[in-house]
């Protein structure tokens, strides 16, 4: 692939995130659509509901632009919770080979066996149900995710020789982590952070599925799927759209994700596999 | 030597089993403030709520009640359900049955949806059927489990009646009818999983077709058969492995949530009515339960990473 | 008796041709050297007789092996003779190795898979032709993996892996170049033996001349894809004038030193440095291994010393020891002036630039100068680089020009002390003999005192005032070079020198 032609498709990929973001911050607009509204419960697709309405009357379109905000107020939260803390520590283990490095790792083996859902189990008495108990379960699990992908870059770069030349040249490990290390695992740190805005979607729909993520009445597609659920003969379309919903904005994420990395690996960017000889 | 990365690996589960429990334990028990009242609520008696914190051993200092609480554990003693009445082990061991299958069998489904599909788009890279692949892998990697879920009744209990729509039949029933109450959520768990781990095993495999061995390997005359089945596949099934001890969590937690999508009696349904409730002694027991039961695979992978690979195994001074 | 035909062997990738209408024949127990600047094609053409091309490179030509002709683009026709009629053996980074399958299993597996041996006879049948290759009989080669035994061992293994099916043509595609000399040596013996009583034909690839005018029978010389001289040996001027110059140009004279004179610049007093190799948290063994042992050494103002020794004997800890990236275990470093400055350059010139970074940019950091500032630009023209590649990144210039970027960051901040770690060794003989000439003008124009780790003794004679040759972290021998050269004293530096090979011209071991 052409690196123009690839250029085009992540910005085609990044306008869509940001119709996404627009969509999010339309939520308090759509709240006069989405109230109880008993008298026009389970209404068909039609010119004033596009979408038709649910159980409780409320706009099936609405909700759907609405639940934009929990999706990704609750993946991008878990985004800067895990980058802020993984990135710097994976940077830091990174950089040598010590008790301390080793310890980093040890600790992100420990995270990785609290998935989001047993952590928002267990913060679920602290918290309470919302994006706050949702953010910080995925977000610490996303933690050891960034610090992984970020050691594992950046571990090889250390024992480059232009890091040893720039060590001669007076530079600490901080000042090389940043001019050296840093920009040449941006790209790699960009693409992680498209993967777990798309799987942080999918991880707040299940825990607002089971009651975990935000309440009512903020919408959410992870609970419109469960209040779907019982109506999935009279109605299945409940069911179908906020599920469409998730899936096409996790592709989005996941999809740019892919494009990114293929962007950070020069081998795969050239579009062709590179020989030994 | 073997017998080294056994004993390491038993240091490290029973190192991180422990960190977990006070990680549990500081979440549960202390951070909420008294959990007493949590459990009864705010506006119960003094008196009522006294005697509860008696029972619970929550007027002893924390240590106390810590030890208290893993002593137990070495004892089989998981605490006794403030909702049930029964002893947290009982409640555990009766939902077993269902998550235990559930859980090995979509891990299983998973690696032999996966890594066929992987290995098959990673032979011929940029061919036809690798790029029909990729999209597929692509797609359903976003599908939302309980979404998938909810479309497989649809289709196959709803429009075609051919498997139950939820609930489970139980295994006395017989292994067929408990078997088929689980093949939807078995499919609605590992489908997505297997997109996950199908991409990295073709990643890996790809990553290792490019290694100087494989050359070697022609050099020899072997075939291209042979060489993927016996140099390309072995060198990729270690981080394929890693992966798949990651994986792991997610089916854990996939599976509490499926099981509440298909009504079945698993963990997932005793743990989330421990929350409604507030049984704290129950909550502590089952979350120690699944991440403990996530740090035992992610050991075992690393036991069998291990024997695959011996330069995991020993470590000599031959090469520095 | 020709083994071996190659007629008009052509290889396109897209419009570009590589490889343009090659001919040469290889007869039977003959080793026949080719020679060539990287890029030239020597590798590619040796992939070519194998069938094992990259995908989108396409071939033509035909190639008459034992009498019978195959079109080389027949790459189904390839895959039965590769291994069968025609071995290869390449360079021995670990990586050629399986590093999940025994030493053993790697010679005894095509006899299983392609002819049906079972795995104990096919074993026993490895065994017999590792001793042939001269693998240590003491080593259980089928329960030791590729990372538990040496270089020069893993390279006897993939030549048994080689001999096993019996070829009679074996390609060697730089078998050497990851070893040391004594082992190079070993392995060319092999070689040499393998061809005169085997009957192989040989087309052994390298880019180290002498080693090849010690063992082939004949030389051929690659350019730009293209057989430019093709000569038996012994060379001669009028037969081969390429090939005798680049020949002249491994063995330059070296150049007068200025002065033996040299006030003290630094001093390093029993200096030890050991590592404890640890394999991983909480694992219970631990290996002390000195790198260093007890070294004390002088070096003076202006002066050039030259650091020599095998791969493994310290030299690069010794480097980063003086250089301050690393800490002795004992003993001191002490410089005249209190501190001294120290630069390095890097063998491999491609990872010694931030590959993101401008030219420019990379010499100017250690003074912290911007890309464009005139002092940079004097320091790349000092470094003979043209001031108009400093906008570039590294992968747009040659390596020989991001050795000479190299060169201009470490003078850019006139060190006291510049260490240069094996600069040449990945160059090609005209570009290496081009750094060293630089060397000697800057040591000329500035006088900055340089240590030159190398284990190429003819670059060693050439640049360095005094030679100090180090053994398993030891100083075994140090003097003026010239003495060393004449009267060398102990049995490493003997090694050393005698793998350093003598001119054509004053003859050449025959057998």
């Amino acid at each position: 692939m052409s690196s123009a032609l690839h250029k085009k498709i992540v910005s085609g990929g990044f306008l869509l995130i940001i119709v996404y973001a627009v969509l999010a911050a339309a939520m308090p607009l759509m709240e006069s659509f989405y109230q109880i509204r008993i008298d026009l419960r389970l209404m068909p697709i039609s010119n004033a509901h596009w979408l038709g309405t649910d159980q409780f009357g409320r706009d099936t379109l609405a909700m759907v632009i609405g639940g934009c905000f929990a999706s990704l107020s609750v993946a991008a939260m878990a985004v800067i919770i895990g980058a802020g803390i993984g990135i710097p520590l994976g940077l830091m283990a990174s950089s040598q080979e010590n008790f301390a490095s080793r310890s980093i790792l040890s600790l992100n083996d420990f995270i990785f066996a609290f998935p989001a859902l047993v952590t928002a189990i267990l913060i679920h008495n602290i918290f309470g149900s919302g994006i706050v108990t949702a953010g910080l379960a995925i977000g610490l699990f996303n933690i050891p995710v960034f610090a992984r992908t970020l050691y594992g870059a950046a571990r090889p770069l250390w024992t480059k020789d232009f890091i040893k030349a720039a060590r001669l040249a007076g530079k600490s490990n901080i000042a090389i982590a940043a001019v050296h290390i840093l920009p040449l695992v941006s790209s790699v740190a960009f693409a992680q952070i498209s993967m777990q805005m798309g799987l942080g979607i999918l991880a707040e729909a299940g825990l607002s599925y089971v009651g975990l993520g935000v309440v009512p009445p903020m919408p959410s597609w992870g609970r419109m799927l469960n209040e779907a659920q019982t109506l999935i003969v009279i109605a299945p379309r409940l069911a179908i759209i906020p599920g469409l919903a998730i899936a096409a904005s996790v592709f989005l994420f996941t999809w740019m994700g892919d494009k990114l990395s293929d962007y950070a690996d020069p081998k795969r960017r050239e579009g062709h596999d590179h020989d030994h000889a | 030597m073997l017998i080294r990365v056994l004993i390491q690996k038993l240091v490290g589960l029973i190192a991180f089993l422990l960190l977990a429990s006070v990680f549990i334990f500081l979440i549960v028990d202390v951070l909420p403030g008294d959990p007493a009242e949590l459990m009864l609520g705010t506006d119960s008696r003094p008196d009522t709520l006294q005697a509860l914190r008696h029972q619970l051993g929550l007027d002893q200092p924390l240590p106390v009640q810590y030890a208290a609480w893993i002593i137990g554990f070495l004892r089989f003693d998981f605490g006794t359900s403030m909702t049930y009445a029964t002893p947290v082990l009982t409640l555990i061991a009766e939902r077993l049955p269902v998550s235990v299958p559930l859980a090995v069998m979509s891990l299983a489904l998973t690696t032999m949806i996966a890594i066929p599909l992987g290995a098959f788009s990673a032979h011929q890279p940029g061919s036809a059927l690798d790029r029909m692949i990729r999209i597929g892998l692509q797609l359903a990697l976003a599908l939302p489990n309980i979404w998938l879920a909810l479309l497989l009744i649809m289709s196959f209990a709803v429009g075609l009646h051919w498997l139950p729509a939820g609930g489970f039949a139980g295994w006395k029933s017989g292994a067929w009818p408990a078997f088929k109450s689980l093949i939807l959520p078995l499919l609605a768990l590992a489908i997505p999983q297997a997109a996950i781990l199908a991409r990295i095993v073709r990643a890996e495999m790809r990553d290792k077709a490019q290694e100087l061995f494989v050359l070697g390997a022609r050099a020899r005359g072997l075939s291209e058969k042979d060489i993927l089945w016996h140099h390309i596949l072995p060198n990729a099934m270690l981080p394929i492995l890693s992966i798949m001890g990651l994986q792991f969590a997610f089916l854990i937690a996939g599976t509490v949530i499926i099981e509440t999508v298909f009504s079945l009696p698993g963990l997932g349904r005793l743990i989330f009515q421990a929350i409604t409730q507030r049984d704290l002694p129950l909550i502590k027991g089952v979350a120690m339960l699944l991440v403990g039961s996530v740090i035992f695979i992610n050991q075992l992978v690393d036991l069998l990473a291990a024997l695959i690979d011996p330069r995991l195994r020993r470590q000599s001074g031959a090469s520095l | 008796m020709t083994t071996l035909e190659l007629k008009s062997l052509s290889v396109n990738i897209g419009s570009r041709r590589v490889l343009d209408n090659l001919s040469f024949t290889i007869s039977k127990g003959e080793i026949v050297g080719l020679v060539g600047a990287s890029g030239s094609g020597k590798s590619m053409t040796a992939r070519a007789l194998c069938g094992l091309l990259p995908n989108h490179a396409k071939p033509s030509g035909t190639l008459i092996l034992n009498g019978e002709t195959n079109a080389l683009d027949d790459i189904k026709a390839f895959a039965d003779k590769r291994g069968r009629d025609i071995g290869l053996i390449f360079q021995d980074p670990a990586g050629a190795f399986n590093p999940l399958m025994s030493i053993g299993d790697h010679v005894a597996e095509a006899l299983v898979r392609r002819d049906g041996f079972t795995w104990p006879h096919a074993r026993e049948k490895a065994r017999a032709t590792l001793d042939r290759a001269g693998f240590p009989k003491s080593i259980p080669a089928f329960d030791r993996y590729p990372h538990e035994v040496s270089g020069g061992q893993r390279q006897r293994a993939m030549i048994a892996a080689a001999l096993v099916q019996a070829p009679k043509i074996l390609i060697a595609d730089e078998p050497t170049t990851a070893l040391d000399v004594t082992t190079e040596n070993a392995i060319l013996k092999l070689l040499k033996q393998c061809a005169s009583e085997d009957g192989l034909g040989i087309l052994l690839i390298s880019h180290d001349l002498p080693a090849l005018a010690r063992i082939a029978d004949r030389l051929l010389l690659m350019k730009d894809g293209r057989l430019i001289e093709s000569s038996q040996l012994p060379l001669t001027e009028a037969d081969a004038p390429e090939l005798a110059r680049l020949f002249e140009l491994s063995h330059k004279a070296p150049a007068p030193s200025p002065s033996h004179e040299h006030p003290t610049l630094l001093q390093t007093k029993a200096v030890s440095k050991r590592h404890n190799n640890r394999s991983g948290f909480l694992s219970g063994s631990r290996a002390t291994i000195h790198a260093v042992k007890n070294v004390s050494l002088s070096i003076g103002e202006g002066e050039i010393i030259a650091l020599v020794g095998e791969s493994g004997s310290g030299k690069s800890s010794l480097a980063r020891i003086l250089a301050g990236l690393d800490r002795a275990s004992h003993g001191d470093v002490m410089w005249a002036s209190g501190k001294g400055r120290v630069q390095m350059v890097f063998q491999d010139p491609a990872g010694s630039l931030n590959p993101r970074w401008t030219i420019g940019r990379s010499i100017g950091e250690p003074l912290s100068l911007p890309a464009d500032h005139p002092q940079v630009k004097e320091a790349a023209r000092d470094a003979g680089l043209d001031p108009a590649l400093l906008t570039r990144c590294p992968h747009q210039i040659s390596g020989g020009q991001a050795q000479r970027a190299a060169i201009a960051r470490a003078i850019s901040a006139r060190p006291d002390l510049l260490i240069l770690d094996e600069p040449v060794s990945a160059l090609d003989f005209e570009i290496r003999d081009q750094i060293l000439s630089l060397l000697e003008r800057l040591r000329a124009m500035h006088g900055i005192a340089m240590m030159f780790i190398t284990h190429d003794v003819s670059a060693a004679r050439r640049l360095s005032d005094r030679m100090i040759v180090l053994d398993k972290g030891e100083i075994v021998e140090s003097g003026l070079t010239a003495d060393v050269f004449s009267a060398p004293h102990h049995a490493v530096t003997k090694a050393l020198l005698a793998a350093a090979s003598p001119s054509i011209k004053e003859g050449r071991e025959r057998s």
